[in-house]
């Protein structure tokens, strides 16, 4: 019996389909470039030295402008923070529910200030820690479409303890 | 010279997962009517609205516009605010600074949410910048456990500590009629064994998702002395951010930049030293068990790497010294929108002496804070005596 | 001048029907940046910040998070309100007020180019009643348009005025909106202020903070705000909430009368004509003579929810070392069911 035939309150689905283009602008067109050609992670550095990723036009802790200052940091990493999820998410950019479990953390490139959010290569949490060398896997070129998901995953570095 | 400001009124819905039995405006209008109600008033006696929910959330552009008839606002003066978790005491504070500059009179706050109406886990998704984050979320839980791996890491607190703030949380959600999730008979070992969301959260580690509204009348001076036979002053209304991206504060939770910043500036203007004598009461905005043990530490409740240490010595039970989310918090009501107003309207109804069922015996200040966008902050110190 | 509020300092981008070359935060802190320089502070000086956009046309939940950081708001607050950037200034003025002192960025951005403004405006009808029908903004302005009954010539003519002085667009004549395609009868596709991206910002700060600065300060003697009803239920060719709104600002400043320079923000030529003559302040001539809107509003190319305080930042300009009084107006939502009106006095 649907709930039209009985006096429950009716609930009505609907779907509203957002598509945005957004501009990539200056600092991300520079930093997207690199990465998806050339797999170079480049951040900005601010005039008291701290190394911002995603790279910004100001320092927030400084409340200096970067004035364009690039460095390159990375591929080397490490962890700053972890998890594995085991709850289904659907993954915003392909709109398909994410396989559970996955590895996921919060990512330090070496010579970086600032960690980002990224998917980890191993679903056992007792192998993850804080501290733990991980290394970026790259997708092929031909899936690279120039976004942070052209790094696939993090794996942790072998051998490391 | 600003005016005097006071909370005098409170009223919220019956939250729940899903409150089909009312459309969204009619849910608003429930914590409006038993606002007003509370003290004889109608909507005529209110000089101006502060609204604040998450319009994606619902799907709904321009929605306080939308619900102007519904709600009888049309032709009021109406402010629309919208900055994630903390937008509930965000309206708050706004409420805060249009009465004590002396541009409006009297403020009626509403914050809101129907989270059943919309698929909460991809818009939680539209808060990640679209540039940099979007392309490998985990939405809120995924985000909370690595940053709770980090506040493990630094103190030493154990899923069993955890734990007791889930079940404190649950049982105090008995006392308040209002609550969502009302678990008397529920124990440390239950929380432990529920289902892994994401590691080392449990489902009980986390709060729910509810459809609700909250409603707080502000007023001035004299004003909220005959509103109120016990107004709620503000001693306090600070707003802390952090910077732009998600994982740019090192070790996210457990030094929570903004809260250890917030608390920092509202204690000074309150002249507090020590808040655990000199509070009363504290609601604070846990989204998940762990959250609070570190916002213990982060609002000097205890000592830093302290915060399980304080669950298990019993401060923050309701017969402790400073008891926390005596309303059962986030943990067991969750609005997104409203929920940081209902920290502020629980804290207001302590200090009114109004939080029937679940009243802490003679407060005299009350802390409430928000948690939302980066890591923000809103905290509010509210108190019998009016400055 | 204690407890006032002075702007001495403003900043506004290019304005333009794409801004591919700055993503939003970028777009923010160009104006931003300005803004400072004008003023003569940095980053450092910045007490607090409030900021102006809207999450459906930014495609984001908390669109404020992008501006933030850039504003100077790091460890500070930031108040972000959900409407017209004319509210926002509003709200920074009650801010500093009650703070007495202190410096604020008034920051508001959008990049109308980067959504698809049909279902912005279908997420704004009533998602019962309305939506079903997938109705757009420009249906109920031809609504609007029939009722009220100006002709083809004035509308145009309105549209031609405002764009004369665009420092962004090229002019436009009466003949060419005229000659647009019809969209939704009677209106003609140019009759709808253009799409742009663009940010501005605006420094405010107290009568002593002004003073030392030594710039030129244009104080904001008052605002008011009403929001009206939801479309079906109002009397489209009435303006009465925007005279509520406008005489509340004007209480709020102590003024008996409307200034000279009134700013209206408007995306639609009809409704500019309708809000000039419920003010009292003439029909198309007046548009046309510079009497009001000379700044152009909307149709010079200024973005939706930038517009109200790009109006202020023109209004200000004029106002610098006079005397002399200004109004300036923004809108909120579909057909402008929010109105906010600035009063702005030369100090």
């Amino acid at each position: 019996m649907s709930s039209w035939d009985t006096d429950e309150p009716l609930r009505l689905p609907q779907q509203i389909t957002l598509n945005y283009r957004f501009a990539g602008g200056h600092h991300a067109s520079k930093f997207f470039r690199a990465l998806r050609g050339e797999q170079k992670i480049l951040a900005t550095k601010c005039p008291n030295g701290h190394v911002l990723l995603p790279p910004r036009p100001v320092c927030g802790l400084c409340n200096l402008p970067t004035n364009d200052n690039w460095v390159e940091v990375g591929p080397g990493a490490s962890l700053a923070g972890y998890t594995v999820v085991y709850v289904p998410f659907i993954d915003p950019m392909t709109g398909v529910k994410r396989p559970v479990p996955y590895g996921f953390g919060l990512v330090r490139f070496d010579g970086c200030d600032t960690n980002v959010y990224h998917l980890i290569d191993e679903t056992d949490p007792a192998k993850l820690r804080i501290g733990l060398p991980v290394e970026p896997v790259w997708k092929d070129e031909s899936e690279r479409t120039g976004s942070f998901a052209d790094i696939r995953w993090f794996k942790p570095v072998e051998g490391a303890e | 010279m600003s005016r005097a400001v006071a909370g005098v009124a409170v009223g919220q819905t019956h939250h729940a997962s899903r409150r089909t039995d009312v459309s969204m405006p009619e849910m608003i209008r429930e914590a409006i009517d038993r606002c007003l109600d509370s003290r004889g008033l109608r909507i005529k006696d209110v000089d101006a609205f502060v609204l604040g929910n998450m319009e994606m959330f619902e799907g709904i552009n321009y929605v306080e516009q939308w619900m102007s008839d519904a709600l009888g606002l049309a032709g009021k003066q109406v402010w629309k605010l919208n900055n994630g978790g903390t937008v509930g005491a965000s309206t708050a504070i706004t409420a805060y600074n249009l009465i004590a500059s002396g541009y409006h009179d009297r403020v009626l706050c509403v914050g809101f949410e129907k989270q059943s109406e919309g698929s909460t886990q991809s818009a939680i998704t539209t808060v990640g910048d679209p540039i940099w984050e979007r392309a490998v979320m985990a939405g809120a839980i995924g985000n909370f456990a690595a940053m709770t791996s980090v506040y493990v890491n630094e103190s030493g607190a154990t899923a069993e500590q955890a734990a007791k703030v889930a079940v404190k949380a649950r049982r105090n959600a008995c006392n308040n009629e209002y609550a969502h999730l009302k678990l008397p008979n529920i124990t440390v070992q239950e929380v432990l064994d529920s289902d892994m969301l994401a590691y080392p959260v449990r489902k009980l580690d986390m709060c729910p998702s509810s459809d609700g509204a909250a409603a707080v009348l502000f007023a001035a001076e004299d004003d909220a002395k005959k509103l109120s036979p016990r107004p709620a002053w503000v001693h306090a209304a600070v707003v802390a951010h952090d910077q732009q991206y998600m994982g740019d504060s090192p070790k996210r939770l457990a030094e929570m930049r903004s809260l250890i910043e917030a608390r920092t500036k509202a204690y000074k203007i309150a002249g507090i030293t020590d808040p655990v004598k000199e509070l009363d009461v504290a609601e604070v905005y846990e989204p998940a068990s762990y959250a609070e043990l570190a916002m213990y530490e982060c609002l000097a409740f205890c000592p830093k790497g302290g915060g399980g240490a304080h669950i298990d010595a019993g401060v923050s039970e309701m017969d402790g010294e400073l008891p926390v989310n005596p309303s059962g918090g986030v943990l067991s009501t969750n609005p997104v929108g409203a929920t940081a107003l209902i920290r502020v309207a629980e804290a207001t109804l302590q200090t009114m002496n109004e939080a029937t069922g679940h009243q802490v015996p003679n407060v005299r200040r009350a802390l409430a804070t928000g948690y939302g966008g980066n890591a923000w902050t809103d905290l509010m110190i509210l108190g019998t005596e009016r400055l | 001048m204690s407890g006032d509020a002075f702007i001495v300092g403003f900043g506004e981008t290019r304005h333009a029907p794409t801004r591919d070359d700055a993503n939003t935060t970028e777009l923010a802190y160009e104006a931003v940046s300005a803004a400072l320089a004008d003023a003569g502070v940095t980053l450092h000086d910045v007490t607090a910040v409030v900021s102006a956009s809207l999450d459906f046309w930014e495609g984001r939940t908390i669109s404020s998070m992008a501006v933030n950081e850039i504003a100077g708001a790091t460890f500070k607050s930031e108040s972000k309100i959900s409407a017209d950037s004319a509210q926002a200034l509003a709200y920074a003025t009650a801010r500093l007020k009650t703070d007495g002192e202190g410096l604020i960025v008034v920051v508001t951005h959008c990049k109308e180019s980067q959504a698809d403004p049909h279902i912005i405006d279908l997420a704004g009808f009533d998602p019962y009643y309305h939506r079903a029908l997938d109705p757009d903004e420009t249906v109920i302005a031809g609504f609007q348009a029939a009722q009220l009954g100006y002709s083809l010539d004035e509308r145009s003519r309105v549209v031609a005025a405002g764009r004369k002085n665009s420092p962004w667009l090229a002019p436009l004549s009466a003949a060419d909106v005229a000659a647009s395609p019809e969209t939704s009868s009677p209106l003609h596709a140019l009759e709808r202020a253009p799409r742009m991206d663009g940010a501005c910002a605006v420094i405010l700060t107290d009568g002593a903070t002004a003073k030392r600065l030594g710039r030129p300060a244009v104080r904001v003697a008052g605002s008011g705000t009403t929001t009206g009803s939801y479309w079906l239920d109002r009397d489209l060719t009435s303006a009465n909430d925007l005279t509520v709104a406008f005489s509340r600002a004007l209480e709020s400043a102590g003024w008996s009368d409307a200034p000279d320079h009134v700013e209206l923000t408007t995306p639609y030529a009809h409704q500019a004509l309708l809000f000039a003559r419920a003010l009292g302040t003439g029909g198309v001539e007046a548009f046309e003579d510079g009497t009001i809107s000379p700044a152009g509003g909307q149709f010079a190319g200024r973005p939706g929810v930038v517009a109200g305080l790009s109006g202020v930042i023109y209004a200000v300009k004029a106002l610098q070392g006079t005397s002399n009084r200004a109004l300036c107006h923004g809108t909120t939502g579909l057909l402008a069911q929010s109105h906010h009106v600035i009063c702005l006095e030369g100090a």
